[in-house]
């Protein structure tokens, strides 16, 4: 197999060649994984070198479009750490029901199986209805994709098992069925979600939210970046708003914010005033 | 030899009592950090640290995302994430596809760890049924890191060690005691 190793130099290029090329910022992401990635990308598309990619992220729109969606890493199933979505359903939603209009916000969907398992499990809870979602992502090609509802039918194993775990109210096929060598999710629950193309580290968010649900997307950037997301974030949730993390994820490296842990395991925190 | 600052070790099936044996005798107070990178169930994340805390002679941590790499004590990377290492001795999470059939990929952290820690490096691949960790290996000697495998006439199943020994020039290909020696005399 080829390989291509950047050096750092080249590296740093590329990542000035993607905020060149569409305004966006790649400069504070975890370092190996991006690096990785790029580097993938470059051998399965047989670049030769960086100044050859850089000048196509440039002069090729679409394919910068491409790009970002596929820098996009998917998450990976849904319902994935089914302990998790329990505890969200016990620990938030019982607070949030309590609530006028709350707003519920995913601030970077990626491929959508976190903002599917959610709105299944809101209305497995007679909450869908009362609730605004909003979801967001910098690729806009995974927005569309998501409101296809067709996932990779690889996923349906893992998908039937969680959803099994969590939900006795209605079978699996009440949202998911097989089609054409896909595994298609029913549509009808996104129909009220609001979508914005935009990333969190540049997008505009207005008003305050009662829950931010941000599961591994933290871990993709550096420690800096992290404390800076982690910041706004908890100046856009509401006084005593819910933010849920990835399991592997966790506020240890910005004390200076006051969360309170409200589920140590599942990554559970509450915003606190103190 | 050496100084080296971190081992890692990769296995699949067939490699848990390797595993064990080896924490079993590992020296105390060298300075050294290791992560381990065992193919596992992905979504059963609970009870693995426990089953291999019992005999270790370090403590067994399972790292969040950016924590910080401390001597004397072994990471082991969680269910359902690949496992980076970053320059400036810190962990990096990922739920990146998987690679070779398997996250956690040994690939992945091999290939990391041998980014960031170059000749400081001592990569350790045991027994496993897919080719996963042969990449990695022949990164961790091309950044200047020391190699070791398993004998693949020891090894439960030798598909992952005979791959590495196909794809590099490995240093030394040991029994399990030799490896546990080995690991006992590093300062």
């Amino acid at each position: 197999m080829n390989s291509i190793k950047l050096k750092i130099s080249e590296y740093k290029n590329i990542i000035q060649g993607i905020f060149d090329a569409g305004g966006v910022d790649f400069s504070e992401y975890s370092l190996c994984s991006m690096k990785r990635r790029l580097e993938q990308k470059m051998v399965s598309e047989k670049f030769s070198d960086a100044d050859e990619f850089i000048a196509n992220l440039k002069s090729n729109p679409k394919y910068f479009e491409q790009f970002l969606f596929d820098m996009s890493v998917p998450v990976t199933d849904f319902f994935r750490d089914t302990d998790t979505w329990k505890a969200i359903r016990n620990q938030v939603f019982s607070k949030l029901e309590k609530k006028e209009s709350p707003r519920i916000l995913i601030p970077e969907c990626s491929s959508g199986e976190d903002l599917y398992s959610l709105l299944i499990l809101l209305k497995e809870s007679n909450l869908l209805d009362f609730v605004e979602v909003e979801a967001c992502d910098i690729s806009k090609k995974n927005i569309e994709k998501i409101q296809k509802g067709l996932y990779t039918l690889k996923s349906i194993e893992a998908a039937g098992r969680n959803y099994n775990e969590i939900i006795t109210t209605m079978p699996f096929t009440e949202y998911f069925y097989e089609k054409n060598n896909d595994l298609v999710v029913n549509t009808n629950l996104i129909e009220k979600v609001i979508f914005r193309v935009q990333n969190l580290q540049a997008g505009v968010f207005e008003g305050y939210y009662d829950y931010i649900l941000y599961r591994n997307r933290l871990i993709y950037y550096n420690p800096q970046m992290q404390s800076k997301l982690l910041r706004k974030i908890y100046n856009m949730l509401h006084k005593s708003g819910y933010l849920s993390l990835g399991v592997g994820e966790n506020l240890n490296l910005h004390s200076d914010l006051k969360f309170t842990v409200v589920d140590k395991n599942e990554k559970i925190f509450k915003k606190s005033r103190f | 030899m050496g100084p080296y600052q971190h081992i890692v070790i990769g296995g699949s099936a067939g490699s848990f009592q390797s595993i064990t044996q080896i924490l079993a005798e590992l020296p105390k107070n060298t300075g050294l950090s290791f992560s381990l990178v065992l193919h596992r169930l992905k979504h059963v994340r609970s009870g693995f640290v426990e089953a291999l805390s019992l005999r270790s002679t370090l403590p067994v941590i399972e790292p969040e995302d950016k924590q910080y790499i401390r001597p004397n004590t072994v990471y082991l990377t969680p269910a359902n994430y690949h496992l980076y290492i970053e320059l400036g001795n810190y962990f990096s999470l990922s739920t990146e596809e998987s690679v070779n059939h398997s996250r956690p990929s040994i690939d992945i952290t091999f290939s990391s760890a041998a980014y960031s820690y170059k000749e400081k490096l001592v990569g350790i691949l045991l027994s496993g049924a897919n080719r996963d960790g042969a990449m990695g290996m022949k990164d961790i000697k091309e950044a200047g890191g020391f190699t070791i495998v398993q004998d693949p006439d020891e090894c439960q199943v030798k598909t992952m060690t005979s791959a590495a020994i196909e794809t590099t020039q490995i240093d030394k290909i040991l029994k399990i005691e030799e490896i546990i020696r080995f690991i006992s005399q590093m300062k």
